[in-house]
């Protein structure tokens, strides 16, 4: 998609929702209960804060949500199976680019080897306007290092992007959906100047740095890749997590669900599934007792392996975070990501745990 | 997705947290990051409180047992046989005939009204709020109000945080969490526990004893017989916090412990911060009568709200059984409502108003998200409605008017702290294993509704129970094994955990029934 760059002034965004709301219903940003952003149906234009931090639930969820019903079942003259899609019209606007590498990220994995129709339904009936970060969101971001942001290339994956200038947005539609919406006001928009232009450079200079965590990610992915972290760091770890389950269900990347029946007399019921969490024992539960201590440990080993090893970063072409910083906040006890990551850091800088490299390297589990 | 701002019913911590709805019904739940409680995190607990609502064991219809069986009546028939039940048990019998028990789950306004029931209905004073929590009636008010009372904030702010106990990552992960981040962070915490849980770690002292009141009382005494190093933390420290999670030890322990307290909370600086169990546990302290009898032998009607006795012990079921009249509301089947005469199906939280008290005394609102399934009614909507029955004047038919008449009604006064009770000392047997409960554990194993939440049952099927590895090894067991418990006063079966976070000759596993010396055995 040829990349035609133009440019809105701040006071026309509203009128242009206002356009847009016609064309299906408008997830964006607004301010909750407890001064909680939340991305969720925009009734009124004057309800959307654009100045918004993040929302900690991914809007992934809207597409994997907590729970859905795939199917309604009935028997009588022969099993009746009643499948339920969603093709709500959804515009998703002003999400971050880490969240739309998360939505693309579930895309491939939801097309691969069976294609998901429920997920897919809902993604080929969304619209992403994604809201370019020209700083952190939340300090606990770490975008930059992991490939998730803080803004987007063409092709990866966005339908519309808007870069925050002074008093204006640039607008870079993607794709021939984020160009239909342009064109609902067309009259709003003028074709960006070089000096507009010129200003987006000076302001995305060095724009890395002012992300406080910078490159651990690699590191991590190094350590673990080698299995060079000592298998006490992970005990000390796991020891702590409470397996809330937090870090997976707010996760824009993970996509672990249970599928289950539901019925009152067993003629009669649905089929659902619901958001679960690789942490959990019941999750992969095995039929002989493992100790729990140590089935614990393997089950955060693996999450985080999942997330860093060489062996899954090959196969997604990507790792499995993308910096959005979720896990920061939802995580009781740090043993989030970033938390995990720095003591891995540690390993190198105070070897107070043995030589990492002093352990035999192993395949990974 | 909408998301409706609602109160975690679980524990005494009340995290904030969003009910997500999707055309009509809760998919899902989130925290609230702007909490004061939950901060953007839930356990799981919280993380599953939506499960149980369209669990297809739900209770939707009033029942009455009918020759013999519980059977489907209409609402006006059953709230008749339950008033009719309760007034034929006063009017035949006299003393403490009638007995009301009601969950620490229940809101205050529900609270309030069973208060009104038994003093004004009923005329009884037989009437136990959150049945569980023993101590309930003496718990220094202190503790709770006042510049000794702490909150969750006030971790962060001491230079000395002494847990009294093991388990609060799973029993009190909010707790938890403030202290493991403070005590990351080097500030000096001790942990009075026969367990090594994760705050164990980053303590700078761990004591791994089964009688943590014991230590208090030495320290109460000046040091004597506490390590060394106990007294010299506690002296050096000019602000601390004492934390203790409420049912963790048997009564005449825990008022014990919770007169040690009363000894060094006396000192300046120092703060105690009280765990309670249930949601609404505080609520339920503050609504209590003034002098409640647990009721007794004498006992011949009782109406049970959102708890099962029948499940506690077999002397218990056999009391219930006993009764003359039960009547029961509930959720879900139990126990209990299989013994019941009368069973009223209840709103579960996500489908009622009202508010609940945290343990730190905040003030939080349930908010009504979907609506119950089938008949089902919110729990206040009934107790209202039976209060009127039984003659209570201006009960109010609206949440707004119950709340006025709570507004006008005294509350109890603050009752004197405990009397120091000699503890029940464990009769030393000569068995090596010493069994040391896990009762919060066992409590949420018993909780009715987790017993329903699809995920909490998945990860809690297995009973376990932990013990050492040098034990193991003496007793030839292997991690995964199913051994046999054995004590005094039954016996049970689970699986063995083996690892060294506990102590040599300690045994721990979800279950109060046992307590003491226990032997143990691989089961057939």
């Amino acid at each position: 998609m040829a990349s035609r760059v133009q440019v809105i002034q701040q006071d026309a965004v509203s009128p242009w929702v206002d356009a847009l709301m016609a064309a299906g219903t408008i997830i964006g940003p607004r301010r909750g209960p407890n001064g909680d952003p939340q991305l969720a149906p925009v009734h009124a234009v004057d309800e959307l804060d654009l100045a918004y931090t993040h929302d900690l639930l991914p809007p992934t969820r809207y597409l994997l949500p907590p729970t859905e019903i795939l199917f309604r079942f009935r028997a009588g003259d022969g099993l009746r199976l009643i499948p339920e899609y969603d093709d709500r019209r959804r515009i998703f606007f002003g999400i971050r680019s880490c969240d739309v590498k998360g939505i693309r990220y579930q895309e491939q994995f939801f097309r691969r080897d069976f294609p998901d129709v429920y997920f897919l339904t809902r993604l080929a009936n969304a619209t992403l306007v994604s809201l370019a970060c020209t700083a952190p969101a939340l300090p606990t971001c770490f975008c930059p290092c992991c490939d998730g942001g803080p803004l987007l290339k063409p092709g990866e994956g966005h339908d519309i992007q808007l870069t925050p200038l002074p008093g204006r947005y640039l607008v870079e539609a993607d794709s021939e959906a984020g160009a239909s919406l342009v064109a609902r006001a067309p009259e709003l928009f003028r074709d960006a100047t070089a000096a507009d232009l010129a200003e987006r450079t000076e302001m995305l200079e060095g724009i890395d740095q002012r992300f406080s965590t910078t490159g651990y990610l690699s590191r991590g992915i190094s350590k673990v890749t080698n299995d060079a972290v000592p298998e006490e760091v992970w005990e000390e770890l796991a020891e702590r997590c409470i397996h809330c389950g937090g870090c997976a269900y707010l996760c824009p990347f993970c996509t672990c669900f249970t599928v289950s029946d539901r019925s009152r007399d067993g003629q009669e019921g649905e089929r659902f599934r619901r958001w679960d969490h690789c942490i959990l024992a019941g999750f992969t539960r095995e039929a002989s007792g493992h100790n729990p201590r140590d089935q614990a440990c393997e089950q955060f080993k693996r999450r985080f392996f999942h997330k860093l090893s060489y062996q899954y970063l090959q196969r997604e072409g990507r790792p499995g975070c993308v910096g959005c910083g979720r896990c920061l906040t939802t995580c009781m006890t740090a043993v989030d990501m970033a938390a995990v990551l720095m003591r891995f850091r540690e390993l190198t800088r105070k070897p107070k745990w043995g030589p990492p490299w002093a352990a035999k390297p192993r395949t990974s589990p | 997705m909408q998301r409706i701002l609602s109160t975690c019913p679980h524990c005494g911590a009340g995290c904030g947290l969003y009910l997500l709805i999707e055309r009509g019904e809760v998919i899902g739940v989130m925290p609230s990051a702007g909490h004061p409680v939950s901060r953007g995190t839930l356990c799981m607990r919280g993380w599953t409180s939506f499960q149980h609502l369209r669990r297809p064991e739900r209770l939707e219809f009033p029942q009455a047992r009918l020759n013999a069986t519980l059977t489907r009546v209409p609402w006006d028939d059953a709230l008749a046989f339950l008033v009719e039940g309760l007034e034929r048990a006063r009017l035949e019998h006299t003393g403490e005939a009638i007995g009301l028990w009601a969950s620490g789950r229940l809101t205050n306004e529900e609270l309030f009204l069973l208060r009104r029931i038994a003093s004004e209905g009923l005329h009884t004073s037989a009437i136990r709020f959150d049945p569980s929590l023993h101590s309930l009636d003496r718990i220094p008010a202190a503790f709770l109000e006042g510049p000794k009372a702490a909150c969750l904030e006030d971790i962060q702010a001491a230079d000395l945080l002494l847990v009294l106990g093991d388990g609060l990552g799973e029993h009190h992960p909010q707790a938890a969490s403030r202290l493991l981040k403070a005590m990351d962070q080097g500030k000096r915490g001790i942990v009075i526990a026969p367990r090594r849980d994760l705050l164990a770690r980053p303590a700078t002292l761990h004591l791994q004893v089964a009688s943590p009141e014991d230590v208090l009382a030495g320290l109460v005494s000046g040091g004597e017989g506490s390590p060394e190093s106990l007294p010299r933390l506690w002296g050096d420290a000019r602000s601390r916090v004492l934390i203790y999670p409420l049912k963790s030890l048997p009564l005449p322990r825990e008022l014990r412990l919770l007169a040690a307290l009363e000894r060094l909370a006396a000192e300046d600086g120092t703060k105690v911060l009280l765990l309670f169990p249930r949601a609404n546990s505080r609520g339920a302290y503050r609504q209590r009568l003034e002098s409640p009898r647990p009721g007794g032998p004498e006992l011949k009607a009782l109406l049970v709200v959102e708890e099962d006795p029948a499940s506690w012990s077999p002397a218990c079921r056999e009391m219930l059984q006993g009764l003359a009249f039960l009547a029961a509301l509930d959720l879900f089947p139990t126990e209990t409502t299989e013994t019941a005469q009368v069973v009223l199906p209840t709103a579960s939280f996500a489908e009622k108003e009202g508010t609940l008290t945290n343990s730190e005394g905040r003030d939080q609102q349930l908010q009504p998200a979907v609506l119950p399934p089938g008949e089902a009614r919110p729990e206040w909507v009934i107790l209202a409605e039976v209060a009127r029955r039984l003659g209570v004047r201006e009960v109010g038919s609206t949440l707004e008017e119950i709340r006025s008449g709570m507004a006008s009604q005294p509350l109890t006064p603050a009752p004197a702290g405990p009397a120091p009770e000699h503890a029940a000392t464990a009769a030393t047997g000569h068995t090596s294993l010493q069994h040391v409960p896990d009762r919060l554990g066992w409590m949420w194993l018993r909780d009715t509704v987790l017993r329903h939440t699809d995920d909490w049952q998945r990860e809690h099927q297995d009973r376990w129970v932990e013990i050492h590895p040098e034990d193991a090894k003496q007793l030839a067991l292997r991690p995964g094994w199913m051994v046999r418990v054995t004590g005094e006063s039954g016996e049970f079966q689970a699986r063995a955990r083996v690892s060294d976070r506990v102590a040599r000759g300690i045994l721990i596993t979800p279950h109060e029934l046992l307590e003491g010396p226990v032997q143990l055995e691989r089961a057939a």
